[in-house]
């Protein structure tokens, strides 16, 4: 069995009457990369702030590499790396001020750090930036550097709030490209809230679908669009004549510019439907477009208000 | 190591004062015109202007009526002329309450920004989520403001004499300043507003929204001040050397009650409740 680096056992936290967290019940495995995924306001923030210990369960109990978050809160921080939704450093310092700031905090010996410090500034791209003050930082690259401030002492979890959230797609990008990197080569476990479900998509190996505080989904995504969705949709780019070959989908649309949009009843009909399709015109592409997480989160959710009898967004 | 993490604090929160010209500027003019101007003004008005009917020798000449008897003015009395006890009552008595209004701003305005602007940044939260111990976080941000202002107190304590000797060294052929009561007030009864206002800052942090809110209401300390000023005026008591201790073990007292009732709420689970969003 894979080593379990966070469980969390029926763990519950009000704020006067909003239960922002109610009854969780999950785990984080070692050197896997987990999204938290839902609305504002569904506790993904407050579930981060109880894993570290800031804030105390009202009910059930928190294990972070076997240790207890209430009692143990500050050797549990000295593993864990968060960055927050706001970037979080000090925007009248430089980068270089802010890193040697926080490593001091984190209990760095100045040979350790002026060396952890060259190397985080130089894998973030911000060597040439390093003695220009933060307030000057465009918002990437402060995202960058708060990135950078979390993996200075070396921490085994990384929690990351938002991490693209304000950034522009190549912004985006880097940040993601970075985060994998950080995942792949150091093994580092990362817990990850975001909003951006085809950044998610691309990013985590597990799911988890919060809703008022409540898991009401959660698993691989291959898994959960087995579970949800049954029909397949795809557009297909083709040329030729398609004669009677759509005559196996249960509906179809055709688009301009030689683009047909098939619906099938189950996928397990797709291999015999293309194979057909194929022996009678040249096909280009074929885009599923309802086996994405977007697609799968929307399903998740329908089904969950459908099932609760909740009438929608709150 | 948590020696190390404090230090970093320390220098990180009176460098982000002294970094931010709107906020050290006032920090600077107020005890510029306290330690240098209004005594300039008081000894050469005193020393160009008659004494019948002058406003500048009104006041402290009222005081001397009211001076209790004994070596207070025993002490006034060894001065032969009436410029001389003028000008020494005023700068030994009347300013000294003044002078106070150094410790008190300067405190108050670090601690402001320490305590509230940190939050308002949003730089609290990192921090809290940083393994730092609680208690090592408050005592360093107490610190803070509290270096600064005693700093900032005996740098001026220092100006101050050098102007007041400086300025009436003919008129008395000799140096006047300091006396032990105001050895008393750059060593006690600063350190004591000092602390007082911290605290006070620390109580106010929990209530209110930002860190102009808290400036504002920061600057509630300087009515102990101004009472100990207008009371001395009207002859209520003296700032002898008895009475500065008192005073500095009242304002003492004053901080404990403060921080007894409040330093609880400084803990990471009470800050995140209530105050970090
Ligand atoms: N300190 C607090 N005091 C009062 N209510 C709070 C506090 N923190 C969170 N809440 C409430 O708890 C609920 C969950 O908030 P949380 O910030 O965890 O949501 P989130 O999933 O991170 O939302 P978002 O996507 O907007 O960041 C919300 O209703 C929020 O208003
Ligand atoms: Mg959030």
């Amino acid at each position: 069995m894979k080593e379990r680096m966070i469980v969390l056992a029926n763990v519950s936290k009000a704020f006067g009457d909003i239960k922002a967290v109610d009854g969780l019940n999950f785990h984080v495995n070692k050197g896997e990369i987990l999204g938290l995924l839902g609305p504002n306001g569904s506790g993904k923030t407050t579930t981060i702030r109880l894993i570290n210990g800031v804030i105390f369960p009202d009910e059930g109990e928190i294990k972070v590499l076997g240790l207890d978050t209430v009692k143990d809160g500050n050797e549990i921080r000295s593993t864990t790396g968060v960055v927050t939704e706001s970037a979080g450093l000090y925007e009248n310092m430089t980068a270089q001020a802010n890193l040697e700031f926080f490593g001091r905090i984190y209990g760095l010996s100045n040979q350790d750090l002026s060396g952890r410090i060259n190397r985080l500034l130089g894998q973030f791209g911000l060597e040439d930036r390093r003695n220009s003050k933060v307030s000057r930082f465009s918002t990437g690259m402060k995202k960058r550097l708060s990135i950078a401030r979390a993996l200075l002492h070396k921490p085994e979890i990384l929690f990351l709030d938002e991490p693209t959230t304000g950034l522009d797609p190549e912004s985006s990008r880097d940040v993601l490209t970075y985060i994998k990197r950080l995942n792949r080569e150091e093994g580092i476990t990362i817990l990850v809230c975001t909003h951006n479900l085809p950044e998610a998509e691309g990013l985590c190996n597990r799911y988890i679908f919060l809703d008022s505080g409540r898991i009401i989904e959660q698993g691989r995504l291959e898994d959960m669009i087995e579970k949800y969705t049954t029909s397949v949709q795809m557009e297909i780019q083709f040329s030729g004549t398609l004669g009677d070959t759509l005559s196996g989908a249960s509906s179809y649309e055709l688009k301009p510019s030689g683009r047909v949009l098939v619906t099938l009843e189950d996928r397990k009909q797709v291999p015999k439907f293309l194979r057909r399709l194929a022996n009678k015109v040249d096909i280009y592409s074929v885009n599923m477009l309802n086996n994405n997480l977007e697609q799968l989160y929307f399903e998740v959710r329908r089904a969950f208000y459908e099932k609760t009898g909740n009438g929608g967004h709150n | 190591m948590r020696r190390r993490a404090m230090a970093a604090i320390i220098k990180k929160d009176i460098r982000a004062v002294s970094d931010n010209v709107q906020i050290w500027l006032p920090i600077i003019i107020v005890p510029l015109v306290f330690t240098v101007v209004l005594p300039i003004v008081i000894i050469l008005l005193t020393k160009y202007q008659s004494p019948a009917g002058s406003s500048a020798w009104e006041l402290p000449m009222k005081l001397l009526d009211k001076m209790p008897m004994g070596s207070m003015q025993d002490e006034i009395n060894s001065f032969p002329t009436l410029q001389q006890k003028v000008i020494f009552i005023g700068l030994n008595y009347i300013f000294l309450p003044l002078f106070l209004l150094i410790p008190a701003m300067v405190s108050s305005t670090v601690a402001a920004n320490s305590f509230v602007g940190e939050k308002e940044r949003k730089t609290m939260e990192t921090l809290l989520y940083s393994p730092i111990s609680e208690v090592d976080l408050f005592i360093s941000k107490v610190l803070a403001p509290f270096i600064t202002s005693m700093a900032v107190t005996v740098v001026c304590f220092i100006i101050y004499g050098i102007v007041v000797n400086l300025f009436t060294y003919d008129i008395f052929q000799g140096v006047i300043f300091p006396r032990p009561n105001w050895y008393l007030t750059a060593f006690l009864l600063s350190p004591a507003v000092s602390v007082l206002s911290i605290f006070f800052n620390v109580y106010i942090s929990a209530r209110v929204k930002g860190f102009q809110e808290a400036y504002q209401l920061g600057a509630m300390v300087v009515l102990p001040i101004l009472a100990i000023f207008y009371s001395q005026l009207m002859g209520v008591f003296f700032l002898s050397n008895v009475m500065i201790v008192l005073i500095s073990l009242i304002f003492f007292a004053a901080s404990a009650l403060l921080i007894l009732s409040t330093g609880k709420s400084f803990n990471r689970n009470k800050l995140f409740e209530s105050q970090i969003k």
